[in-house]
Order: structure tokens, then sequence, then C-alpha cells
């Protein structure tokens, strides 16, 4: 009945037709992720679901310490497991909450931990924490928001990661969905849990990595290297009022400090000197120096990321934010965790590792993961090393550390910071210390949050630190 | 002589004459219908009736394995299959010579299970098998109704029926049909396309198809001139845009302008015409919408009602059912009557009419925004695409265990293929996906050896509106085309949708009866 220009257009619709379902066929099996490796987004969340499914019929693997402790224990299927030092590895390990997913290093390793395998219990997951030690530590924070971190600056091993958020709630993951509970049940007129946990959200941050906050006066160890790094090391600046720059950069407590060299500069944390080192060295060598200690790099870890800024988006050099940089303020933000590192590159002769928490994990008797000791910057040659290392050690002698410790145990280099908050009269301290051990370099930040004092009052806890070190190193 | 030339008048000698033809094919058609009964070719309908009962039978021993009971699909696939049975046995009474019944079959067994898994998802309140039972209403609705209809399709699309007065008919019946939907209309997820009798109907499935045989008369019209033709449906096509556009109805603006265009490149001998008239229609529609935009920007804004964003909508829909009772048991007064509604007032119409144009504009934009994923989204904005491709994660091969899939707005309807890809795998959406294409590609190739053109233009614009349709809604789901609220046919929830989409099968069925196609020597002889 009809023309062969009909059957022409009707089989050309036909066949847009036909090319229409095979493109609803090729995106349906794209979107799915059907197709393992084709669309990342959805075998990461085919994975999620995968893990819900298996999670209501496994028993929740295990986390223990590196000699083998263990940090939590489960023996029901579905349930989660019990942590065993709760307060000092809830921001490590994370939730495993009903109500709220998983978290933490809980969420990042959700494949292992959920997955019964043949025995119908999830993985065993080896720490490099010292869960001793961990306990010993958290206990220094005594209430207050803050961090403590020591890495084995050799390796890039953690050895200890405590933190706290909050200082009203000691975060502990044993209880978190009770507690919602009773949130949610609560009296409107006789409300605690509801109030408390709705307004602090912060308990849940780890602070040593996720904290991004100017470092103060530990920075200037980076600048140090920066000087040493660029044969300026015989910078001298001549401080004659406590100012510099038209009166916008001055020292602790408009101190005036007359002549100043390095040494003179790092002992007594002048402010002046090393703003005016930052200006002298430029923007572009400045910031070369602070590349290589990873400042300004994103830091993919087993567990986290670490971020720091070094020039915020859009900003520019100029004289004034070279100089706050080079003091420890200004754009200058970088988490506890990467001070520690900062540390221990300084005394593993430049050489920065990547820091790692997971040291393996094992499952149905066989080593499914092992981490391999990863180098992750070159910060200075061994000369410049050993000249800031010394210039640091004038300082642990200077802070009267060594009044305490033998130099001929332990090598200490230190370094104090004390980080001014914007409209507020409150600081942010850290007490930044390296030491070698045995042999073993480590790296040690010690920081804590909105205090009215200075850096100086950490002075005890950083000895007890290294207090702890030393005796769980021998033993 | 072209129509164009004679008189408009419509004389009674015409009317009377016109309505005397329509009875004589009412009495003709039901006459031949049961003739065609007892010819019945035996082994023909025990064929199909066996297809139809290992359809029905697979389906339910698949339903039994996903879920683990029986019961409640077995309940359910006894109707459903004496449903299927009368589909193909209107098939063979029409000695359809085709597989097109079974295909439908198929369709309609997969929306029986689809809407059977789906009473997890969406009425977790409701008691399941009451739901289901409610499914199967609609499906015999939709047979008795496209019993009732067809004679009158058939009439329609007979060559010596003078198409002048059904035109007018048809146009008179769509513009009432539209106002009634504007005074009177219920507004669901924004879009005003459906009235309240006892039950709901969805005006706009009506209009579609009311559309689709306008513009098949139209074209098909030897009275008419060319250019007559071409002018007479692009005014249809605009009272539609302009009707659908105001009571944001999208879709089903979408599924018409397809039809329009499909029909218009297959029927009109003229190709330079269609291009100028498409040219002229992309005109006309930019100007439109630079009008609407106008007014989005320089007319105020009149008092709307706060409108719930799509996450509160979720979390309302969960109680819903109670809020309801609630509030027909809290509008009782003390006398027991309910309150009275707000009366309707023509400035209050006026009022509603301006701030639907004012909006016109915004909400494109919006929809597009969303597809492309423009501009600032909040979290509501992106709510629907971002838990649909979340639901597709899924998926298997072949299909999920029961699984929840509430989190998903609309999944019993506008994205019931998401659902259909979670629930029966990607091998259970492949098949539907053939079955669409086989039943487009059979009622064009039957169109192509048909002797009557204006059935099969009818036919042509019917697929159109089944497969096209649930294409572009796969399309939707897939983020592949903006979301526009389009159902897919015989799958999607919705009584309405499923009884015009059992009509345009039913009629399709009868188009492919044995004695309209050219013999295959014949149609040889006529190419050569």
């Amino acid at each position: 009945m009809f023309d062969v220009e009909f059957k022409k257009i009707g089989a050309a619709i036909v066949s847009m037709v036909v090319a229409l379902s095979f493109v609803i066929c090729s995106v349906c099996i794209y979107g799915t992720g059907l197709i393992p490796g084709v669309n990342p987004e959805a075998d990461q969340a085919r994975m999620d679901i995968a893990v819900a499914k298996r999670k209501a019929n496994t028993v929740e693997g295990s986390f223990v310490d590196r000699f083998g402790n263990s940090i939590t224990t489960a023996t029901e299927k579905g349930e989660p497991a019990i942590a065993n030092y709760p307060e000092s590895f809830s921001p490590i390990i994370g939730y495993n909450s009903s109500r709220m997913g998983t978290d933490g290093l809980r969420n990042v390793l959700r494949s292992h931990l959920y997955d019964g395998g043949k025995d119908g219990v999830g993985a065993t997951v080896q720490l490099t924490i010292n869960a001793s030690m961990q306990e010993k530590l958290y206990k220094l924070l005594d209430g207050h928001v803050g961090s403590i971190s020591i890495i084995n600056a050799e390796t890039g091993e953690i050895v200890a990661m405590v933190s706290r958020g909050d200082p009203e709630i000691g975060y502990n993951i044993n209880i978190i969905d009770d507690v919602y509970e009773k949130a949610e049940n609560e009296d409107e007129e006789d409300k605690y849990y509801s109030d408390l946990y709705d307004t602090v959200p912060e308990f849940y941050y780890n602070r040593a990595t996720l904290a991004q906050d100017p470092p103060g006066s530990t920075a200037k160890v980076m600048t140090a290297t920066a000087l040493v790094s660029n044969d300026r090391e015989d910078l001298v600046y001549n401080d004659e009022t406590g100012y510099y720059l038209n009166n916008t950069i001055h020292n602790f407590d408009y101190e005036i400090m007359g002549e100043c060299d390095i040494k003179k500069g790092l002992n007594k944390s002048s402010n002046v000197y090393f703003a005016n080192a930052g200006v002298e060295l430029g923007g572009a060598r400045l910031e070369k120096t602070y590349e290589k200690f990873m400042v300004g790099e994103t830091i993919e870890l087993d567990f986290d990321t670490l971020n720091s800024t070094f020039l915020a988006e859009d900003s520019t050099y100029s004289d004034f934010k070279i100089a706050s940089n080079a003091y420890g303020q200004g754009d200058l933000v970088m988490a506890p965790l990467h001070v520690a590192m900062m540390m221990g590159s300084i005394m593993n002769k430049g050489e920065m590792m990547k820091p790692y928490l997971i040291e393996k994990i094992t499952d149905d008797n066989k080593t499914v993961y092992k981490k391999d000791v990863e180098t992750l910057s070159k910060v200075a040659d061994k000369d410049t090393c050993k000249k800031v290392k010394d210039l640091l050690i004038t300082n642990a002698e200077y802070y009267k550390l060594y009044d305490v410790f033998d130099k001929e145990d332990i090598t200490i280099i230190a370094k104090t910071g004390t980080a001014e908050l914007a409209n507020t009269n409150l600081h942010h301290i850290y007490y930044a210390v390296g030491v070698e051990l045995e042999g073993v370099p480590y790296g040690i930040c010690i920081d804590r949050e909105n205090v009215a004092g200075t850096s100086g009052e950490l002075k005890s806890i950083a000895i007890n630190v290294i207090d702890i070190l030393m005796s769980e190193t021998a033993e | 002589m072209t129509e164009s030339k004679k008189t408009l008048k419509i004389t009674s000698k015409e009317v009377k004459d016109f309505f005397g033809s329509l009875r004589q094919f009412f009495v003709q058609y039901y006459k031949d219908f049961f003739n065609g009964v007892k010819t019945l070719d035996k082994g023909d309908l025990s064929i199909k009736l066996i297809s139809v009962l290992c359809i029905s039978v697979a389906f339910a021993f698949f339903c039994y394995l996903r879920e683990g009971t029986g019961d409640l699909y077995m309940r359910v696939f006894i109707p459903a299959f004496f449903a299927n049975a009368f589909v193909v046995l209107f098939g063979c009474v029409n000695k359809s010579s085709r597989f097109y019944s079974i295909l439908t079959v198929f369709l309609v067994t997969t929306g029986f299970a689809l809407q059977i898994f789906m009473i997890d998802v969406t009425d977790t309140k409701h008691d399941p098998v009451e739901k289901v039972e409610e499914y199967i209403t609609f499906i015999f609705v939709g047979l008795l109704l496209s019993m009732l209809v067809m004679p009158v399709l058939a009439f329609v699309t007979a060559e010596n029926t003078d198409t002048k007065i059904l035109r007018y008919l048809i146009i008179g019946g769509t513009v009432l049909l539209y106002l009634i939907l504007l005074v009177f209309g219920k507004e669901v997820n924004g879009a005003k396309a459906w009235i309240e009798v006892g039950f709901s109907i969805q005006i706009t499935e009506i209009t579609k198809v009311l559309a689709g045989i306008y513009f098949v008369l139209c074209l098909t019209d030897k009275n008419l001139s060319e250019k007559d033709k071409g002018l007479r449906t692009l005014i249809v096509l605009f009272i539609h845009a302009a009707f659908l556009a105001l009571v944001n109805e999208f879709g089903t603006l979408i599924m018409i302008g397809f039809v329009y265009l499909m029909l218009k490149i297959l029927f009109t001998k003229n190709k330079k015409l269609i291009l100028k008239e498409l040219l002229c229609l992309v005109v006309i529609f930019a100007v439109l919408l630079g009008v609407c935009y106008g007014f989005y920007k320089t007319a105020p804004e009149t008092t709307v009602e706060n409108k719930p964003t799509a996450t509160e909508k979720v979390t309302e829909e969960v109680d819903a059912e109670e809020a309801t009772e609630a509030e027909e048991s809290s509008s009782q007064d003390a006398d027991g009557s309910k309150d009275k509604k707000e009366p309707l007032t023509p400035q209050k119409l006026v009022d509603e009419a301006l701030e639907r144009v004012r909006t016109i504009y915004p909400k494109i934009e919006k929809r597009f925004n969303i597809f492309l994923g423009n501009g600032e989204l909040t979290k509501d904005d992106t709510y629907q695409t971002d838990s649909v491709k979340m639901a597709l994660h899924y998926a298997e091969w072949l299909g999920t265990e029961k699984g929840w899939f509430g989190f998903v707005p609309e999944i019993n309807c506008d994205f019931v293929f998401v659902y259909l890809v979670a629930r029966l795998g990607i091998v259970g959406a492949i098949m539907v996906l053939v079955v669409l294409v086989l039943l487009f590609a059979e009622t064009f190739i039957f169109a192509a050896r048909s002797k009557k053109p204006r059935e099969s233009a009818l036919a042509i614009c019917f697929i159109c509106f089944i497969v096209v349709q649930s294409l572009l809604c796969m399309c939707c789901n897939l983020a592949l085309f903006p979301v526009v609220g389009l159902p897919f046919a015989f799958l999607s929830d919705g009584g309405s949708a499923l009884c015009v989409n059992l009509m345009m099968s039913f009629f399709i069925i009868y188009f492919m009866r044995k004695e309209c196609a050219l013999p295959i020597e014949s149609e040889a002889t006529e190419n050569v």
C-alpha cells in the first residue's frame, strides 16, 4: 500500500529505536557497575552494598596492636566489636553504628572487617600502634582538646596517635548507639544527651590528622631549613623595635631581641627574625622548601588524608604574606601529624617517610595486606639536616630538656609553637620534638587547642611523652 | 476540491449521516467479533494460550524463587492469566497475523510482577492483597473499556469515514477536557493532570490519544491540501502545548510532539514543506519560551502555598495515610459534615493561571539544570537523580532479592525502570527492551504491508505512545534525558495509563488482522 519511501523512513525509524535500545542497555550496565573497573563510582557503591549485606552474617574483624594485643573484640554476628581501650582508640578506629554506618578505620577497611570469608569472621588488622603507650598518652591529654602523635621517622610507622575533639565528651565508640538512643528518647524538659550531642559534634574529630590550624613557631624549623639550604644561615637581623614590616609583625610579648642570628632566632623564637628571613629568601624559595616538607600537597595515608596549605587559593606573594608564613602564621595551615613528620624528617637525615597505621591484615590465616615502607620526600640534604638538627638541639638545651634527659641516652631536638587565633586571646599551642632513641629517630607533636597560655606549658607533657617512649622502647 | 475551499459549516444532514454510520459500525463490529469467535482457529488459539500459560507460570515460579512464597503470586497470576488470555483471544478472533498479543502479554505480566514486588516498597501500610486486587481491577476495567472503544476506533480509521465532524468533535472535546482539568484538576507532584470523580482519572492520557487521532485524521484526509494539513496539525499541537504547559505536564507534551513529528515525516509527501513547518515550529516555540521568560522576569509573584522539598516529601509520605485520616477526622464539624472548600472564583482561577504561566520558564530551566548539573543545585534538587543512581547499584545480572527501595521517589511510576533493573536484573531489563523493540518493529512492518493507511497511521501513533514513551522513561531513569515524568507503559502504576495502553494495544492487534495485509506477491509487483 505504501511507497518505497515510507518503507525506507520506517526502516530508519526502527533502526533508530534499536540503536537507542543499545544505548539504554549500555548505560544501564555502566550505571549498575556490573562490569568491574568500568565505573569506579559504581564499583565503590556496589562494594558498600555488598559489605552491608555481608555485615549481618559476619563476626566483625578485630584490631590488634603492634605486639598482637587485642584492641577490639567481637563475638556475635552482625554486632559491633567492643573496643578494649575505647577512648584512646575511638578517633582512629571509628564507630560501627546501626544508625550511622561506619567511620574511621572501620570504614576504610570495611571490605576486610565485614567479609566473613571461610570462617565467618572478618579479617584481623594489625596496627603499628603500641596500645599501652596509646593509653598512657591519652591520659596525658587530661580532658583538653588536642592531640599527641609519635611516628617512627625511619619507617613512617605511627607508634601512637591520641586525640580529643571536645572538652566535655570523651569519644567512646562502644556507647555511641546507646547515647544517641538516649538522646532520642529524652523528655523535652529534661534534656541532657540530646543537647550535648546535637551541639558538639566535634568529638568525632581525629585532631592529629584533620585539624587545619597554623602551626605557629614550629614552622620556623622549615624556614630555618630553607635558610640553610640556600646558604643563608649566616643571616643576621638587628631587631631594634620588636616589630617588622611597618609594625604589622611583632615578637611575642613585643620583645626587642637586638642582634639576632639563626640560633638566637630559633632559641628565642623570634617572629621578626624569621619574617625577615622569609622576605630575604623570597616567596619562591621559601615555598620550594616547604613543598619538600609536603606543605601544600595532599598526602593520601592508609587511613586518612593529610591536607595542608602554604598559600591560600587566589592568594599571591606579598612581603606580608611571605613574612607571616615564614614564622608559622598567615595562610600556612597543617595537621599536628604533619608537624611530627617534619621533626621526624630532620631526625632521619632529610628523609620524610610516609606515615602508616596498618601493619598487616590477615584473613583465613593468610596475609592479605602487608605495608611497605615508602619515602614521601627528601626535605634537604644530609648536611643541611645535620646543621638544622644541631640548631634544634640547642633549642632543646634552651628549653632545659637536657636537664631531665641524659644526652648519652637520647638525642632531642625541639621547637615550640604558639599560633594566635584571630579575634580572640586564645592560642593553639604546639610542642614539636624529635628524638633519637637506640638509633631509631622519632617525630613527636603535642598540640592543645584554644588555651590562654603559651606552648611552654606543654613542656611537662613533652617530658612525660619522651619518658613513656623511652620506657616502652626499653620494654 | 479540497475542504478549505468548501464551507466550514456542518449541515444537519452531515451530522445525521455521521451518527448513522457510527451506529452501523457498532453493530457491524460486534457482529463481526462474535462471528470471529464462532470461526476461531482453535489450533492457533491453543498455541497462544499455552504460551500465555507458560509466561504466567514462569513468572509465578520466578516470583516464588525470588520472594520465597507462592500463594500471593498464584492468587495474582490466575486473574493475570485470564486477563492475558482475553488479550490473546482478541488477537485470534481478529485473526491477527503476528505475535503482538503475546508480546503484550509479556509486558502485562511483567507489570503485574513488579507491582507485586513493589508492595513492600511503596505501600507498607496497605494490605498487599488489596493493592493487587486494585491492579487486577484496573486490568479488567481496561479490557472492558477497550472492547467499548474498539468500534469507535474502527469507525474513526475506516477509509470512507468523513473526518470533518470527527475533527471538530476531537478539538472541542480536547479543549473541554483541558478546561475541566484547569478548574477541577488535582495536582500531584507539581503536575495538574488528574481529576477526582470518586477515583482519579489522568485526563492528559485521554487528551494524548485524542491528539494522536486528530493528527492521523488530518494527515490521512485526502480532501485536505498539504498546506491545510500542516496548518491544522500545527494549531492543534499548540493548543495541547499551551494547556499542557499550564498544567505542568511536559512529559505528555513531549510525546505528543514526537508523534506529530513522526506522522509528519511518514505521511507528508512534500518533504520541503515538513522542513518549513519544522522551522516555523521551532521559531514559534522559541518565541513562546521567550514570552514565558519575560513574564517570569517581570510579573510579580502571587501567593502560592509552600511546597515541601523532595526529602521532606519522602518523610511525609510515610505518614501520609495517618495524616489523611487525621485530616478527615479533624475536618468534621459538630454536625458531622465536612468543612467546605474555599469557593472557586474567576479571579482565583485567573491568578492561578497567571502564576502557572510565570513558573513555566523556571520549571523548564530547573529541569535542564538538574539534567546538565549546571548552576547551584541543592541536595533536594538532585535527590531524585542521586537516589536513582544509588538504586541502580543494587542490580545484579539476574535481579536481586527482596530489598527496600523506598528511598527512590515515584519508584512505582516514573522511576519504575530502575526498580525493574534492580529486581529483575539486567537480563530482565533487556528482555523488556527486546519486547518493546519487537512490538515497535512488528507494527512498522505490518504498516508497510497494510491495505489501510489510516489504520496504519493510528497504529504507528499508538505504538509510539507505548514504546517510545517507555524508552524515554528509561532515558529519564538513566539520566540520558531530563526527568519529565513519563510513565512506563504497562509497568508503571496508574489505572488511567494502564487502561489507555490496553486500549491502544487492542487497536494494534485489531489493525494486524490478516485480511488487511497485502499479499507478498502484490507488494512485490507494486514496488516494481
